[in-house]
């Protein structure tokens, strides 16, 4: 009996671990796929090559930091604004 | 009695552009991209205002954000499209020039040369309000991809002598009333003459550009620099000058 209880435990703890890992995971992953194409979107490469990335650089941080937020449950995720 | 009126008037003068030791400049933001605004002429975005605070040694940019939320959300999209995120810091005296950033959190200088732009002076003038501006221009070669340059433009007035500009564009024989690269224009609104004026440097890590995309690639693994390669490769667009 004690060791069926001990398979179900262990059982339920990888899921649950496993389960935990999977979600951080996509929920950054998201982020930063997120994140870099919306930069690609709003900088031109063109800009890029004239400023070294910087713009790509503050595009990607806002962003990240606008889906990364979402995560969150602080805010609704934008979708972003290209012009 | 003429000429004591005329070295009093005189004295007065100086003595009121003597005063007259530090500047503060608004720029507005303009877009010259035909897709964006729909017409052949450029649109001034009245909303997107930069400060440029200058001494006779020292001079201080940056974007200044409006209370609306709302409009930021969308000013700050052309801000940065523009590249012009950040504080740009000069100091002729200490030859010390940055550009503060925040990345990841970090507070970060990028270290830049203090007489990078090497301008060609022209003879063409224009009036920009009240001030007699002569063009110059720069032909930047970017060391992230061969042969393409990107032309950055600008009208200063040797009327006004402070030799510093909008985004850390500078070294002009005068101030820079316009800057324009790429579909960017920075267009002088308003200037305002004082006495003094107070520059704080800004703080942070120092790091050059190239140990900025290093930090960067650390943080995302993107690599800026074959990003750019491959980009260039793929581009349709034969043109190499911008």
């Amino acid at each position: 009996m004690k060791k069926v209880i001990f398979m179900l435990a262990f059982v339920m703890g990888s899921f649950t671990i496993s389960a935990n890992n999977f979600n951080s995971s996509e929920e950054f992953a998201d982020c930063d796929e997120y994140a870099n194409n919306a930069a690609n979107e709003e900088v031109s490469w063109v800009t890029t090559l004239f400023d070294g990335g910087q713009a790509l650089m503050a595009s990607y941080n806002y962003w990240l930091g606008v889906c990364e937020s979402h995560n969150h449950g602080e805010s609704e995720l934008l979708s972003p604004i290209f012009l | 009695m003429k000429k004591q009126l005329f070295i009093i008037t005189l004295l007065i003068t100086i003595k009121t552009y003597s005063q007259n030791n530090a500047i503060i400049v608004t720029y507005n933001q303009a877009i010259n991209n035909s897709k964006i605004t729909k017409s052949n002429k450029p649109k001034i975005l009245k909303d997107i205002e930069y400060i440029l605070k200058c001494s006779k040694n020292v001079s201080h940019f940056e974007y200044i954000e409006k209370m609306s939320s709302e409009a930021n959300r969308a000013n700050k999209t052309f801000v940065r499209k523009a590249g012009a995120v950040g504080v740009y810091y000069k100091n002729l005296k200490t030859k010390e020039k940055y550009k503060s950033i925040n990345n990841f959190g970090k507070s970060i200088l990028i270290t830049e040369k203090i007489d990078k732009t090497k301008w060609v002076l022209t003879k063409e003038t224009k009036k920009i309000d009240k001030y007699l501006c002569y063009k110059a221009f720069y032909n930047f070669t970017s060391p992230l991809a061969e042969g393409y340059s990107i032309k950055i433009t600008a009208w200063y007035s040797p009327e006004i002598s402070f030799p510093f500009g909008p985004i850390g564009y500078d070294g002009l024989p005068g101030l820079i009333l316009e800057l324009s690269y790429l579909d960017n224009i920075f267009i002088a609104k308003s200037i305002n003459f004082k006495k003094e004026v107070n520059i704080t440097k800004p703080e942070g890590e120092k790091m050059t550009q190239k140990e900025l995309r290093l930090f960067f690639q650390k943080k995302t693994g993107i690599d800026i620099k074959k990003q750019i390669e491959q980009k260039a490769k793929n581009s349709t667009n034969t043109k190499k000058e911008f």
